[in-house]
């Protein structure tokens, strides 16, 4: 799921710094659907050229904050279930 | 100032089988601070769909835990699915088996029951979390914007915004 996004991204994101940087991209396949201050901005047009199918919105930083789930690092919560999780 | 104070109550049995009802300090101990939830789509969204013509799913009741130790708040995968929610990103999660695991990135909305406490988070991540018994996960980007006391030896929980 959102892998042709995913690479579309890391081979962009270097170009999008120097322009648009600290804003949220949009992104469906390997196309740019614009550019947002925000991202509930961003999803919201997502949703409105795409319904609830997956699209990917990031913010243009040079690196992506990791999150940082203790409870799902050692196990507490299960973050690798038995079916897969897509759709 | 919208305000949400729960005590914690519990029931066990003691030696003979008969019913005993746990004090509320051990009842939040073990079973945690969760609260009950209703998880739906973020507001923006609902406004999108009904502009379209569509329907907007109807939130899910459940638990929430709070988790002062998680950056973000999850929601359970299975929930995300029936609620329809798009994935919009995927990030690394580290795990017990795997230094890092891809999960799925959700907008959802909390709202605490019985209050207007409610919560848009725009990257929430799935998770498992039916077999906690939970739904969500309530992480430090939905408490950055609340006071959240935890009195231990009473048994109560108190949100506030």
């Amino acid at each position: 799921m959102l892998e042709k996004e995913l690479v579309f991204f890391e081979n962009n994101i270097s170009e999008w710094l120097k322009t648009q940087s600290e804003k949220y991209v949009l992104i469906k396949n390997e196309t740019v659907i614009g550019f947002f201050n925000t991202d509930a901005e961003a999803i919201t047009e997502g949703v409105r050229q795409f319904g609830l199918s997956s699209f990917l919105v990031r913010p243009v930083i040079p690196e992506q904050k990791k999150p940082d789930i203790p409870a799902m690092t050692i196990g507490v919560l299960n973050a690798n279930p038995t079916q897969p999780i897509s759709r | 100032m919208p305000i949400l104070h729960s005590q914690f109550r519990g029931d066990s049995l003691n030696s003979q089988g008969e019913p005993l009802q746990v004090a509320p300090k051990l009842a939040m101990q073990f079973r945690g601070p969760v609260l009950q939830v209703l998880v739906g789509v973020p507001d923006e969204i609902a406004e999108q769909l009904i502009q379209q013509g569509l329907s907007v799913p109807d939130p899910i009741p459940g638990y929430g835990l709070i988790d002062t130790g998680a950056s973000n708040s999850c929601i359970d995968d299975t929930t995300a699915q029936i609620l329809s929610l798009p994935v919009i990103d995927r990030v690394p999660i580290a795990t017990p088996s795997h230094d890092s695991t891809l999960k799925n990135v959700y907008p959802m909305q909390i709202v605490f029951t019985g209050t207007q406490i409610k919560a848009n988070v725009y990257r929430a991540i799935g998770a498992s979390l039916n077999n906690q018994q939970i739904i969500a996960l309530i992480g430090r980007d939905i408490l950055s914007n609340v006071t959240l006391f935890y009195n231990g030896p009473s048994g109560e929980l108190t949100l506030s915004i």
